[in-house]
Formats: structure tokens, C-alpha cells, sequence
């Protein structure tokens, strides 16, 4: 019933969409480039006005020398490996827990009756309040790190995966029951593949709250990381050292939110990927 | 002729065909469904009592104006709704809840978008626990059987609307029921794609002999289609009266353009009053639809 199209044309058609996409893929990163540019731009106008302080808002070539010196001694990639070791961990820990939890209380009526009360009241408590609770039962150091990143991980994914859950069209289910799928089948082909883009969107609002959560931990009890650096940088009125800072925390985030949305690309080829969260 | 009931009617359906005696494989006994609207005192009652006896091999139309009660009672025939009062039995046992012995079409797309049309197809093998190559094989066979050869790697939003119906109709046979729910299946197309499909679905339903159940609220398609036309009106909805559909079979595109056609479906306008009431009825009928 397709009518096929002769082998020249179906090339030349080809080339056509490719062509199309490869221009507007090429739109899209100058664009987002561009941006950079821009905000660096005018981010160096800044520290050339007169009057401005290269102590408080240091010039380009500062945070560069800054950023080199800080990565030849080691400090910056140990720093970010250490970092990144503790974001891992407790966003892998919260992650999972989110998808676990968030799915059957999104799905199974009564695991949402049981388990609501509880997560709603916790979610308003942010991460960081556990702070202190955290300290007093495991001691100041990385475990205390990991599971105030796995709460704050966790309480953003878990509501947007049960969300997801309760979207799901009921004719697929409705589909699935008189095809003769057992309600266990229908958890496992129709609920979890329907709501894959909302467990994205946790996954992806996760990395943010992970890493928010990982600097404010670090700058109370850390000895190494991102955010200890940050603040040593502070004490010291070390700007560039900050901006550095900041700067690798920005792009490290920024590289587990592509990555993520590369995956989703691969798993979901089914449903569109937006680019913003 | 035209059977006005307050009672609940029950007629054996099995009309002017070389086909199978009527034996009974589909039949509603005394179904009553309520509704409790959120805000209100009393339940709804949208099924009054409707019993009916569908023969194997048949193709019945349900034809009501919205609200009338159509699609919930195709509902309960799918096990999805269990009615208030009443049974279902199908070979001649009560159903309660899906059954493999039953499939269902929705108005819907429900084909899922997560999978290509060829796992969607295969999807409700899978379901019964059928595995291998078979499936493979099964699912290839029914996606040309509806003329989507070629698509079977494209998921459902490459297709168009008539394409993932056409899927959807693969899926459905491919589970091999003994009868076909339809709940307005070609609702949301357009009127050529309809057609085409309308055509395309008569032409399966020749060479199977599926019992069918076809909820429309057209009543060109339900002609077109059907053995037998079931009528009902709605608030509450009741079986109004059930008319053969006296033509030929097979039946060409053709036959919607013949005198026959046109008497026919002028007739079931009558049987709805459009004639003496200028069409108020069937407007009224549009009214709350719960």
C-alpha cells in the first residue's frame, strides 16, 4: 500500500531531511554557544569599567590563571572527582529509591494510600534540614554527604515518577486487560514504559537538586569537593577561585543533564525529548 | 415494526444468513447501570434492563445518540464495567471481568506508543504466553492482512490517525477472539479514511466470521456494516428495537450509493423520529451526556 520510492529519488530525499536536521542541530549550537559568549561578554565589560574591583569581580585572565594553577597542582580534579563521587553515589541511592517508591505509589492504589501521607509531609522539609539529623546519627564525612544528597534526590524524582504513573492513559491499561495481560504484566509493559519521560524529568530535576545539595553539605563538612574549595575560596577572598568553582560545578551539572537526555533519546525513541526541564 | 418498549427486549439475532445456525455466543441478561455523579442525589441510571442474544458470526451495530448508554454497555460486555444488575454470558457461561475470549477496539488511539506496530502486534501473543518465532511470524501476517506492510518498525506516531487504527485492528485479530468489541472505532477519522477502513474492515470481517459488536452513532456505518442493527434510546438507555439489515453480502463501497442503502438508513431515521420531530429528538439526546 506504500508506494516506493525509486532508489535515486528515495536518496535524494534522504539527503533532503538529513540536511534539514543537520542545519538546525548546526542553529542550535551556535545559538547556545553564542549565549556563552554573550554572558562571558559581558561579564569581562564588567571588570574593565572603572572603579571595579579585580579582588571582588576578577577579570577573565585571573579566573584562567586561577583555574590552571588550581588544575596543575591537582586541586581542581581532585576536588571535582571527590565531588562527583558523592553526587554519584547518593544520586544513584536516591534515584533508584525515587523510581522504586514513586512507582508503586503512583500505580498501586493502596501503596499510594500507605505511602502519601508520609512522603508529602516530607517532601516540604528540605534536604538540607537533615542536616543536622544526619550529623547526630552517622558523624560528620561522606556518608553523611551521601544520604543528604540521596534524600534531596529522592524526594525530587519520587513525585515526578508517581506523577507520571497516574498520567498514564487509562485505555492503554484498558488495551492491555483485554488483550489478556495480567495486572502484573501491565505494571511492567504498559505502566512503566508509558511513564519513561516523567522518570526522566525526575532523573533530570535530580542532578539539580543533587548537586544544590551536595555544595551546601560540603561547605559545612568537607575536607575536599566542590563546594569545599568554594568556600576555602571565600576565607581567603580568593574570587577567581570561587568563579572556578562554580564554573566546573555548572558544567559537571550541565554534562549529567546531556547525558541523561541522550539516554532518554535511546530509551524513549518513541517520545519527544524537550530540551529545557 | 418498530418495537417501542418500556419492557427490556430480547430478540435472537441471527438474520438472513448461509452462516451458522444462530447459536448464541454473546448475550446480556437484564443488564441495569447506575452512575453517581459526583454532585448528585440519586443514581443515574444509564442501562435499563437490556438483554440481548448475539449469534456467533453475526455483526451487530449498537446505534444510540450520546449518552444513550452504547459504549458502557460495550463496556460491561468487555468486562471492564461490571454492571449494577444483570450478566453477561459468553458460550452460554457468566464472564465477569477481560476475557481472551474477547477483544476490544477503543474510539482511542490505544496502540502503544512506546512500542513499533510490529511488538504492539505481538503484544497480546505475548500477553497469552505465546513466544518465538510464531509470534514474529503471526504478527508480520496480520500487519499485512490490514495493509501495513512495510510499517512494522515504525511506532505509532509516524503513522497517521487511520495507520494506527489499522494497527490497532492487527492487534486485536492477532489474539484470535472469539468475539469483537468495537467502540466507535473509526470515530476520530476523517470521512474518506473512514471509508476506506469501514471497507477494508468488512472485508476481514468476510473471511474470519467474527462475531462482531459495533458501537457507532452513524447510522450509514452501522447499515453498511451490520447483520443487525440494535437501536437505543437514551436516559435511561434501553434496547428501542432491533432491525435486520437486509442486504446482500458481500457488500461493495458500492451498495452505499444504491437506492436499498438510502431506504435503509432513511428508515432508521425513522426509527430515531428525526421524521416527525424534525431532528429536536436526536438534539435532545445530545443533552448531558454523563
Amino acid at each position: 500500500m506504500v508506494p516506493k520510492l525509486a532508489d535515486s529519488e528515495e536518496i535524494a530525499v534522504r539527503a533532503a531531511i538529513h540536511g534539514r536536521r543537520r542545519r538546525r542541530r548546526l542553529v542550535q549550537w551556535s545559538l547556545g554557544i553564542a549565549s556563552v559568549i554573550f554572558v562571558v561578554g559581558v561579564y569581562d565589560a564588567i571588570t574593565h569599567l572603572p572603579g571595579s574591583n579585580p579582588a571582588i569581580v576578577p577579570p577573565l585572565h585571573d579566573i584562567a590563571g586561577s583555574a590552571g594553577s588550581l588544575i596543575a597542582a591537582g586541586t581542581l580534579p581532585s576536588a571535582a572527582a571527590a565531588s562527583l563521587e558523592t553526587v554519584a553515589m547518593g544520586y544513584a541511592i536516591g534515584c533508584s529509591l525515587g523510581i522504586l517508591i514513586g512507582s508503586l505509589r503512583g500505580w498501586f492504589r493502596i501503596m499510594g494510600y500507605l505511602l502519601d501521607p508520609i512522603i508529602d509531609s516530607l517532601r516540604p522539609v528540605p534536604a538540607l534540614a537533615y542536616i543536622p539529623l544526619v550529623i547526630l546519627w552517622v558523624g560528620i564525612g561522606e556518608d553523611a554527604r551521601v544520604l543528604v544528597i540521596s534524600v534531596a534526590a529522592f524526594l525530587s524524582c519520587v513525585v515526578s515518577v508517581s506523577a507520571g504513573m497516574r498520567e498514564v492513559p487509562v485505555v492503554y491499561v484498558e488495551a492491555a486487560r483485554t488483550m489478556g495481560a495480567s495486572r502484573a504484566r501491565v505494571f511492567w509493559t504498559v505502566a512503566i514504559p508509558a511513564s519513561v519521560p516523567y522518570i526522566f524529568t525526575g532523573l533530570r530535576v535530580a542532578v539539580g537538586a543533587a548537586w544544590g545539595t551536595l555544595v551546601a553539605a560540603e561547605l559545612i563538612a568537607a575536607q575536599n569537593g566542590l563546594g569545599f574549595l568554594l568556600e576555602a575560596g571565600q576565607q581567603f577572598l580568593e574570587t577567581s577561585q570561587v568563579m572556578t568553582s562554580l564554573v566546573t560545578i555548572g558544567v559537571l551539572g550541565f554534562l549529567m543533564d546531556a547525558i541523561l537526555r541522550v539516554l532518554q533519546g535511546r530509551v524513549a525513541r518513541w517520545a519527544p525529548v524537550d530540551s529545557g526541564t | 415494526m418498530a418495537e417501542n418498549s418500556r419492557m427490556p427486549v430480547s430478540l435472537n439475532v441471527g438474520v438472513g444468513e448461509p452462516s451458522v445456525p444462530s447459536e448464541v455466543t454473546l448475550e446480556a441478561r437484564n443488564i441495569c447501570h447506575y452512575f453517581l455523579p459526583v454532585k448528585a442525589r440519586r443514581a443515574l441510571l444509564v442501562i435499563d434492563g437490556v438483554s440481548l442474544t448475539i449469534a456467533r458470526g453475526t455483526f451487530t451495530a449498537i446505534v444510540g445518540a450520546s449518552g444513550c448508554g452504547k459504549s458502557t454497555l460495550l463496556r460491561i460486555f468487555a468486562g471492564l464495567v461490571s454492571p449494577s444488575k444483570g450478566e453477561v454470558l459468553l458460550d452460554g457461561e457468566v464472564t465477569r471481568g477481560p476475557d481472551p475470549r474477547k477483544g476490544m477496539v477503543f474510539q482511542e488511539d490505544s496502540v502503544f506508543p512506546w512500542l513499533t506496530v510490529q511488538k504492539n502486534v505481538e503484544y497480546g501473543l505475548r500477553a497469552r504466553g505465546r513466544k518465538g518465532d510464531v509470534v514474529r511470524a503471526e504478527a508480520t501476517r496480520w500487519i499485512q492482512a490490514v495493509g501495513l506492510e512495510g510499517f512494522g518498525e515504525a511506532y505509532p506516531r509516524e503513522l497517521s490517525g487511520g495507520m494506527r487504527k489499522r494497527a490497532d485492528l492487527a492487534r486485536v485479530y492477532a489474539t484470535n477472539p472469539e468475539v469483537l468489541l468495537m467502540d466507535e472505532p473509526f470515530g476520530a477519522l476523517d470521512a474518506l479514511t473512514r471509508e476506506a477502513l469501514q471497507a477494508d474492515l468488512l472485508n476481514l470481517w468476510q473471511e474470519l466470521r467474527k462475531t462482531v459488536v459495533f458501537v457507532t452513532h452513524d447510522l450509514d456505518e452501522a447499515a453498511y456494516l451490520a447483520d443487525v442493527v440494535v437501536f437505543m434510546s437514551p436516559r435511561p438507555g434501553r434496547v428501542t428495537a432491533i432491525l435486520p439489515v437486509p442486504l446482500g453480502r458481500p457488500r461493495s463501497p458500492r451498495i452505499r450509493t444504491s437506492p436499498e442503502f438510502f431506504a435503509l438508513t432513511r428508515r432508521f431515521r425513522e426509527q430515531f423520529g428525526y421524521a416527525e420531530l424534525g431532528g429536536s429528538r436526536a438534539l435532545a439526546g445530545e443533552a448531558g451526556t454523563p
